[in-house]
């Protein structure tokens, strides 16, 4: 008992990470917060398979990543039509200024491809360990490493160029 | 080991203080990742992720929709996961 409630107070302190990460992949304030609602829902369905003592917010990264990755194959055709409709409700927000200023940033890195966009907001602002942020990726953690290090190179070119 | 061996010092590599993590990374191979912190990143980098950082704390530090604050007291133990 006292495992859950538990656990739902570490829930609502990683709300604000997850609607930041959220954000950060779709671009879109209301998919990203129906991102961290659904990776909520899951999590607390699926929290017997959470193991104590490991890293609460890397698993919740993970199951947000992975709805992230299937709906967006899903809405694939979708887009167009759910961009127009996000547009009208997102000027209707009261923090919204937040958002614009967080995009303005996403499309500076523009010239980095999404993996490596991920990893810097993996490592860089949550603070993750390669480990963590591998975990995550699903992928070794010398690919993250790697994808670090090329980020790191092609935004120190871009920093010379401007 | 010697100081002879340390790639001369530009001027932000003496504001970091992990002697591992001066200036030469930029020049030096892939490995050297390993030893940058975030922040040493965050210096190197200074332009757009010094504002990728500000504007992703400000997106944290937004007051929490009370969607979720609903759907978290509504977790209850009644629905147990299965075992």
């Amino acid at each position: 008992m006292t495992d859950t409630i538990e656990l739902r107070q570490q829930l609502v302190s990683l709300v604000p990470n997850l609607r930041a990460f959220a954000f950060s992949l779709s671009r879109d304030r209301d998919d990203s917060d129906d991102l961290v609602q659904e990776t909520l829902i899951r999590a607390w369905e699926h929290r017997a398979q959470f193991q104590v003592g490991t890293n609460l917010k890397a698993w919740l990264f993970t199951i947000l990543r992975n709805s992230f990755y299937n709906s967006k194959r899903k809405l694939k055709h979708h887009n167009e039509y759910l961009k127009e409709i996000d547009e009208s409700k997102f000027t209707a927000q009261p923090s919204q200024e937040h958002y614009v200023e967080f995009t303005k940033v996403l499309d500076q890195l523009k010239t980095l491809p999404p993996e490596q966009r991920e990893v810097l907001v993996l490592v860089v602002l949550e603070g993750m360990s390669y480990d963590q942020a591998a975990a995550v990726c699903g992928c070794p953690a010398g690919t993250i490493k790697s994808r670090l290090n090329r980020a790191r190179l092609r935004l120190s070119d871009g920093a010379r160029v401007s | 080991m010697t100081q002879r061996d340390k790639p001369p010092e530009d001027e932000d590599a003496s504001l970091k203080h992990s002697p591992e993590a001066t200036g030469e990374l930029s020049a030096e191979g892939r490995d050297a990742i390993g030893d940058l912190t975030p922040e040493d990143f965050m210096r190197e980098n200074s332009g757009v992720l010094k504002a990728l950082r500000a504007a992703y704390s400000e997106i944290i530090d937004e007051p929490m929709p009370d969607r979720f604050m609903q759907l978290l007291s509504q977790l209850d133990e009644g629905d147990q996961p299965e075992e």
